[in-house]
């Protein structure tokens, strides 16, 4: 309905109610159309015209697509010039028009964000100006046309505004999205991976593994969480030792490539495995963590450990031959030599007179060589054992073993001055050993005869007991009043089996067999100066050979 | 009476050279048990013997250095090796010994290699 307006009170309510339908205007579609119709029914006006001025200069009606009608090109045709310059200046013009009625209208700048964007015309057929009054009131509704104006284009551009961030987020969220797949693509690529992977922290924990980690060591991902880096190595020189030594290195930024270190599966068995660590560093230059790879590489460790033992075991045989070869063209050869001299020369002289004591001697010394040949034998025949075949040990009782070897000496070197005294700490005393403790016994005996000048051999015999780190031993010290050993000699007497050097003048091959069977029994053997620093007062040859009760 | 020195460790054959040496004409200048106490016998000799019989493997001294040593003393001494180690028959020859005996060997071929080195000038009799 149209309301009569009379006075300044009814245009002031107008204005009010103008201002309230403007407030929920949201939008500009059909915005004019609207403004139009408010105007109309709240201020009772005759027309009502929006001008907007394009960007070449041309002013032109707003509603285009509005049908233009006669009167109001009679408007435009006679308005255009003051349209044109409250465009220009901003000010609003009051004037009567004559189409052919009287018409009195108000040119009102409309801005957008105080830029004049229009004109709005609002026009009374009457005869007169507009009173002042009305002119204020409808300035009042230009600004407030021009303030909902900004208001719209506010929430324009805030919706703008929100779209780009829609689409910002959208953007986005597909970046997330390609980036889960790609974690995901990531995560599968790391935990289907054929060798183990771990991250671990500065602090030795482990962050992270894979399922080859956890087939290769046994331990479910959440047990690796709760286990240190270190507990994953074998307690050995290779394993934890190298380890703390490789995770050193790595918190000084190294890059560490294909270590070899000796693991422990849950289970205790050792895995040798090659190990990489790659250090992950953040932009403060701290290492927060490691990428670590693992390749379990037991099957080709066992198989270069076995050929390494089949080598070993090749050049012992070789060793082992090219020794019996050097006995059997040395030491037998000097007995042939012996043995073959004495027969010649005992030839010559059966028939010489005054030769039969000359004879006698030829007979013993070429029977000696007999039995020294006989002697190597037999110790050749016990070197080839211990080489060969692994020795049993059993809880052996040595002083009665001792006993017997003294009385065989004493039988066998009758015609020698021989004294031979027992210094013990018991009459009953076991070690961990075998039956070839006779000959260690019987061979260090004899050698303490045959090299001694003396007219009155003495040897003593001491055993006591000695501490050696963890174990308890068996000290059996042999002293005599031989010719001795130099010091050059002392460690060389025990070396001649098996050896690439074969030409060591030692004492025979008794020395060497005595060596081998106290090796086998984890024993040790030496020899020192009876009197210390004069070696020509004889010898004192010191076995250690482990107690058991 | 030619005079033989002997270095030999083993007693047995130290019994029996002195056996044949005496036996067949030649005197025992002395006997040396190692290849050390070899050269310093050579040394105190007055009367440098013309012919040594000279083992190898010995303690303190090899009969190799123990040659090398006596023929820098004497370069006019016949040195025939008397050994079980034909290993060291090449360099034996290298360092100017007169000849090499394998062991084991005759008395016969012994006195014969005895008698060819007093008998000739030159300094190598070696097979």
């Amino acid at each position: 309905m149209k309301y009569s307006l009379t006075n300044e009170s009814d245009y002031f309510n107008a204005f009010i109610k103008t201002a309230e339908y403007l407030a929920t205007v949201i939008t500009y579609q059909d915005f004019w159309v609207y403004v139009k119709k408010l105007i109309k029914e709240f201020y009772n006006v005759d027309l009502v015209y929006f001008y907007e001025c394009r960007y070449d200069g041309k002013i032109f009606k707003l509603q285009r697509n509005l049908p233009n009608n006669q009167f109001s090109e009679k408007i435009f045709e006679q308005i255009k010039e003051l349209l044109a310059e409250v465009m220009e200046s901003g000010f609003i013009v009051s004037e009567l028009i004559n189409i052919p009625e009287l018409y009195a209208i108000v040119l009102l700048p409309i801005t957008k964000m105080k830029k004049i964007m229009g004109i709005m015309v609002i026009g009374h057929q009457r005869n007169e100006l507009l009173p002042k009054y009305l002119l204020n009131i409808y300035l009042s509704l230009a600004r407030l046309v021009s303030t909902t104006i900004d208001n719209l284009y506010m929430i324009e551009e805030l919706k703008n505004h929100q779209n780009y961030l829609e689409e910002l987020v959208k953007d986005r969220n597909k970046a997330v999205e390609a980036l889960r797949e790609s974690e995901e693509k990531y995560r599968d690529l790391y935990q289907e991976a054929p060798n183990a992977y771990f991250s671990i922290a500065p602090n030795k924990s482990i962050l992270r593994s894979n399922k080859a980690a956890e087939s290769l060591l046994g331990y479910t991902n959440e047990e690796f969480l709760n286990m240190k880096v270190l507990d994953l190595y074998a307690d050995t020189e290779k394993g934890q030792i190298k380890a703390r030594e490789i995770f050193k290195r790595f918190l000084k930024g190294e890059n560490i490539r294909h270590e070899e270190l000796l693991m422990e599966h849950k289970n205790g068995d050792l895995l040798w495995v090659t190990v990489s660590v790659k250090p992950i560093i953040d932009e403060m230059e701290n290492i927060i963590g490691s990428r670590s790879m693992v390749i379990n590489i037991t099957e080709r460790k066992l198989a270069e450990e076995k050929l390494k033992e089949s080598e070993k075991m090749y050049r012992e045989a070789y060793n082992r031959a090219e020794f019996y070869k050097d006995i059997f063209t040395h030491d037998i050869n000097n007995i042939l030599q012996s043995m073959l001299s004495g027969l010649q020369i005992s030839e010559i002289i059966l028939d010489l007179p005054n030769k039969f004591e000359e004879l006698k001697t030829n007979v013993k010394i070429i029977k000696d060589q007999v039995y020294r040949g006989a002697d190597l034998v037999s110790n050749i025949r016990k070197l080839s054992q211990l080489g060969e075949s692994k020795i049993s040990l059993k809880r052996t009782e040595i002083c009665n073993i001792l006993k017997n070897s003294i009385d065989y000496i004493k039988t066998t070197y009758q015609e020698k001055k021989i004294n031979i005294n027992v210094d013990s700490i018991s009459k009953q005393l076991y070690v961990q050993a075998n039956e070839l403790i006779r000959d260690v016994f019987e061979n260090i005996l004899i050698n303490a005869i045959r090299h001694n000048k003396s007219a009155n051999m003495e040897i003593i015999v001491k055993i006591s007991k000695e501490q050696r780190t963890s174990k308890k031993d068996l000290k059996i010290e042999f002293m005599d009043n031989g010719n001795g050993v130099e010091d050059d000699r002392k460690k060389k007497i025990f070396l001649r089996a098996y050896t690439e050097k074969r030409s060591v003048h030692g004492m025979g091959l008794g020395l060497s067999l005595v060596k081998k069977i106290i090796d086998s029994y984890n024993g040790k053997i030496w020899v020192e100066d009876r009197i210390k620093g004069d070696h020509s007062k004889g010898s004192n040859f010191v076995l250690l050979i482990p107690e058991v009760i | 009476m030619e005079k033989i020195f002997v270095v030999e460790d083993e007693p047995s054959l130290q019994f029996f050279y002195k056996q044949i040496l005496t036996l067949n004409g030649f005197e025992l200048a002395g006997i040396a048990n190692d290849g050390a106490e070899a050269v310093s016998i050579f040394k105190a000799f007055s009367e440098k013997p013309k012919v040594i019989l000279m083992d190898h493997r010995m303690p303190k001294k090899n009969g190799i250095d123990a040659s090398k040593e006596i023929l820098k003393l004497d370069k006019n001494v016949k040195i025939i090796f008397t050994t079980a180690d034909n290993s060291i028959k090449e360099e034996a020859h290298s360092i100017g010994a007169f000849s090499f005996k394998d062991k084991p060997f005759t008395v016969e071929d012994l006195i014969e290699n005895i008698n060819n080195a007093l008998n000739t000038d030159c300094f190598n009799n070696m097979e």
